[in-house]
């Protein structure tokens, strides 16, 4: 199935057998501006979907990329947290913005799907940008952080908004930005700095140490060691960075998501090849496993959110915040 | 036509008047009696005017006058308004040319191009870049590049890692839309 849009340049190619119909491609308008010797054009669309499946629709990644434009760069527009039923109508916002030379004036923006994803746990799709994981620890990652807020639902009112705040206070404390990371970019006379771990209970893998250059405000090339503690082959593992500064301050400094082959019990390294820049000098760093996928495709995520916030606690609480704790039930209802 | 008022009988009876009311006067006889009687009283003016009284001292009587006009200078200093010394206009043309200026460097600012404000987060590899800014995450090389726009929300976060940057962002229909560019 093909659709292409009159007003904007996107076109929207939908697999013939995909759970997903395309209904409408709305582009509510486009902008086109100078900047110099080039042009840039905003693009604001929206695109509809029929759930044509037996199952209801949890996420959705679509892929974009503008080719002629940009050989090599890719995007995608996720939305999880979906609920769509079978036969119900729901909207994916595309907003874009591209930057190109006066030469060459028409580049079409191809937008395809990745996947889908249903409260089965059941997925469609390509997965070229391996949505089939990230969707899956996402609706994972839903499911707990609901049952957690249901839970203090359970104790009352008060007990949900005190969680609530929490989580938002949390989510304030975090420092935002300052990160640059370059890959493969060596450091000048480093030195080395062990890697804490901070490995919780459940983990089926779990971080034996590492280390990692650094040098001033930037650290680079951490290799860490793991080990496979379950009872099942592993073959994708996440890591997230906690760089805390030398006034204290603690720092979010990405994530390494690497595919690893560890057999059950065995150990392994895994690199990451890039450098972190900081905005404050470094004087430690921790990482911790966020999520591990099985052979086979099932995901492993911690049984609480340790210095991490799900997009589905940031929906909630931002939800609780625009509109009140009586939103936030009827959200937690509907989603049961 | 009206008949001449007072003021235009004295000024046609001392050769003032215009021509419109020396023409009413010589066809209205209300009119050119009054000329007449101001006339007459003109003459015996004249006649007094011309004989001085005896024994007139010039010298007194100009130091009277004199006095009287200072007195009256002073009594008009008691009930005169106060009359401020008017401000020196030095400032006004400064103030209008730095509002002039403030205006029109507020205009340009406002109207420069420009594509995002500086990134808070970025990935760079050998020849590509990508940033996350308040507007979005940019993937840029040789002056071309894309933006992943996010939508209309209060509050955005954003990662990045070596594969790219990640934007997060619930909508004002409590949607959550999650944006990545990849960095290959």
């Amino acid at each position: 199935m093909l659709a292409v849009a009159a007003k904007a340049e996107i076109r929207v190619d939908m697999p013939p057998d995909s759970p997903l119909f395309l209904v409408s491609m709305g582009a509510a308008g486009s902008r086109v501006s100078s900047l110099g010797g080039a042009l840039v054009v905003d693009v604001k669309a929206s695109v509809d979907f029929r759930n044509t499946s037996n199952s209801r629709v949890r996420g959705v990644t679509l892929l974009v990329a503008a080719d002629e434009l940009t050989a090599g760069g890719k995007a995608s527009v996720s939305v999880p947290s979906l609920n769509a039923a079978p036969g119900e109508v729901f909207s994916i916002p595309i907003d874009l913005r591209l930057l190109r030379p006066r030469a060459g004036m028409n580049v079409p923006v191809r937008v395809t799907l990745d996947g889908v994803l249903f409260d089965t746990l059941a997925f469609y799709g390509p997965n070229k940008l391996n949505s089939r994981r990230t969707m899956t620890a996402w609706e994972l990652e839903a499911r707990r952080d609901r049952a957690l807020f249901a839970q203090a639902l359970r104790e009352g009112r008060e007990s949900l908004r005190r969680e609530l705040v929490a989580s938002l206070a949390r989510q304030e404390a975090e420092p935002r930005g300052g990160v640059q990371v370059m890959r493969g970019r060596p450091l000048v006379s480093p030195s080395v700095m062990q890697i804490a771990a901070l490995n919780s209970g459940g983990a089926p893998v779990e971080i034996l140490g590492g280390e990692a250059q650094t040098s001033g405000n930037e650290i680079g090339l951490p290799r860490i060691e793991l080990r496979n503690r379950s009872a099942k082959p592993v073959t994708h593992v996440e890591v997230r960075w906690i760089m805390r500064d030398k006034s204290g301050r603690e720092h979010a400094g990405g994530a390494l998501s690497s595919p690893v082959t560890l057999a059950a019990g065995a150990k392994a390294t895994v690199e990451d090849r890039s450098t972190m820049r900081f905005a404050d000098e470094a004087a430690a760093l921790t990482g911790f496993v966020s999520s591990v996928q099985y052979e086979g495709g099932a995901i492993w995520i911690p049984e609480r959110a340790v210095r991490y916030c799900s997009p589905e606690e940031q929906r909630l609480t931002e939800m609780y915040r625009r509109r009140g704790i009586d939103a936030v039930i009827a959200e937690l209802d509907r989603l049961k | 036509m009206k008949h001449l008022d007072e003021r235009q009988m004295a000024s046609l009876a001392g050769g003032e008047a215009g021509w419109l009311s020396r023409w009413h006067a010589s066809r209205c006889a209300e009119c050119a009696a009054g000329v007449a009687k101001f006339r007459a009283v003109r003459e015996v003016t004249k006649s007094l005017g011309s004989e001085l009284p005896a024994g007139l001292d010039w010298e007194s009587l100009s130091r009277e006058m004199r006095a009287n006009i200072l007195v009256g200078v002073e009594a008009a200093g008691c009930v005169a308004p106060r009359v401020e010394d008017s401000p020196s206009i030095g400032w006004r043309p400064a103030v209008a040319f730095a509002s002039v200026v403030a205006v029109v460097l507020t205009g340009w600012y406002l109207s420069a191009p420009k594509l995002v404000a500086p990134p808070f987060a970025s990935v760079a590899a050998a020849d590509a870049v990508v940033e996350a800014t308040p507007a979005g995450l940019e993937w840029k090389r040789d002056g071309r590049g894309f933006a992943m726009l996010n939508p209309r929300a209060n509050r955005v976060s954003y990662s990045v890692s070596a594969q790219g940057a990640e934007a997060r962002a619930v909508d004002y229909s409590g949607q959550m839309t999650i944006t990545h560019v990849v960095l290959d």
